[in-house]
């Protein structure tokens, strides 16, 4: 499980002069699909990047169990953490195996051919190992996106964040990353995921918070508000 | 009057010293001008500012590229041994000299390169685990070498053909012994248009070698 407690941005909101993420805690619950949504601006992709380490934090702790995750080194971070961009952030330069190779090689110490193994392993899962040989700009955005998850996989993260993960899909490759994510999160992955497709987010329904001005103004999980959930801001702003 | 071909096959050995010379210098003032200038444009690039390094760099790149070489090269060798105390032979001061010139214009040339590099790209090493030698290692020079191989080719073919400067400190090199040949045979047409006709080739060798690779790295 993931504790956040009580984290405030470093970066500040350019028009109020304020923190984009001012004393926020939540928590996330492992292998569950925990859903950030609010309106743009509302700091959802803050947060995950403040999880990831690639915004930093003024105040406040994220823990992993016992371990700070702000105490952590780059390559130990990258084995708990996967992190799949909006915009991908495939390696322009190498081929589709070397973008998930590479990793493997350069921060886990892994030869060739084990890395290469493991590469096509994860590549397979996600239908992309004929595609081993392409660069990114041959690729469309749902393989992009595959790939980029499968990347983030390949080093093994117990944790998936995901921001806009639907940004570049149509419908039919949005069902299938919800198929997908659900596999992954039934395999023991925690996922979380900042979305405003709020069809998608309401096909995964699981674990939301509903973020507004830096702050989580509500939450909802499926296994413990089921009840209360259709009365709740989060149902008004998913069936908006 | 003589006949220019026979000046030319006479003249040939020792043209073809002064072009090795030439060769010699420029190779060592490209490795000195490439790994100086490549540390250099890393270092001054948008994400790798190191403050107070930062200065010092911008002032000597400063020095450098508002100095003409000319006056440089005369400094080295006239009054640098003086103050330090130092006797460097004319090779090597032309040498370091050339190399670090063009090192303040490579620098120049890699940091622009390094900063067309989208963020997302050091984003996504980060998150992979990626130390930030790595970073540079694997994702961001292999990326800015394609960006920058036409200005960096420009940069190598200039400095070729700057080597000619140094014959005023007396290097031997290809325009020196041309020079030597005229003062002796009296044929300045014959032999400017020779060493001409040498530089234009060495040049046109660059290019091609350099476009090759650029193709091969594209496609």
């Amino acid at each position: 499980m993931i504790t956040i407690k009580k984290i405030t941005s470093s970066v500040l909101n350019l028009v109020s002069g304020r923190p984009i993420l001012e004393n926020i805690s939540c928590k996330i619950l492992p292998e569950r699909i925990t859903a950030l949504i609010g309106k743009s601006g509302s700091g959802k992709t803050t947060l995950l990047r403040c999880i990831a380490q690639l915004q930093a934090i003024s105040d406040g702790s994220i823990m992993l169990q016992e371990k700070n995750l702000l105490e952590l080194l780059v390559p130990e971070r990258a084995q708990l953490l996967g992190f799949v961009f909006q915009d991908f952030n495939l390696f322009a330069h190498l081929t589709v195996l070397e973008n998930c190779m590479q990793p493997l090689i350069v921060t886990q110490k892994l030869t060739k051919q084990v890395a290469q193994k493991r590469a096509l392993e994860v590549l397979d899962q996600f239908d992309m190992s004929a595609y081993q040989a392409s660069y990114p700009s041959q690729l469309s955005g749902g393989q992009q996106q595959r790939v980029a998850i499968a990347r983030a996989l390949a080093l093994g993260p117990k944790i998936l964040l995901l921001d806009e993960p639907t940004s570049a899909l149509d419908p039919e490759n949005t069902q299938i990353l919800i198929t997908l994510l659900k596999q992954l999160c039934n395999a023991g992955i925690t996922i979380v995921l900042a979305s405003q497709d709020m069809d998608f987010v309401r096909k995964i329904q699981d674990r939301v918070y509903l973020m507004s001005d830096g702050k989580i103004s509500e939450a909802y999980d499926i296994q413990e508000d089921g009840d209360t959930y259709e009365i709740s801001e989060i149902y008004l702003f998913l069936n908006r | 009057m003589t006949n220019p071909i026979t000046d030319i096959v006479n003249s040939g050995p020792l043209l073809m010293q002064g072009a090795a010379k030439t060769v010699e210098i420029w190779l060592g003032a490209l490795s000195i001008s490439l790994t100086i200038g490549t540390l250099w444009g890393i270092f001054r690039s948008r994400r790798l500012t190191l403050y107070g390094l930062t200065n010092v760099l911008d002032g000597i790149t400063f020095l450098l590229r508002g100095i003409p070489f000319y006056v440089q090269l005369l400094i080295a060798y006239f009054v640098l041994p003086d103050l330090i105390g130092i006797n460097i032979s004319a090779s090597t001061t032309a040498i370091f000299s050339l190399g670090l010139c063009s090192a303040a214009y490579v620098s120049q040339i890699v940091r622009a390169g390094i900063n067309t590099i989208p963020r997302g790209q050091w984003e996504a090493a980060m998150v992979l685990g990626y130390t930030t030698f790595d970073t540079i290692r694997y994702i961001i020079i292999p990326q800015t070498i394609r960006a920058v191989l036409p200005a960096l080719t420009g940069e190598c073919d200039q400095l070729l053909k700057t080597t000619s400067v140094i014959s005023t400190i007396g290097v031997l090199e290809l325009t020196n012994a041309a020079k030597n040949i005229i003062a002796r045979e009296m044929n300045p047409l014959t032999m400017y248009l020779t060493i001409a006709m040498i530089y234009l080739i060495m040049s046109s060798i660059l290019t091609t070698v350099s476009g090759s690779i650029e193709k091969r790295l594209c496609s």
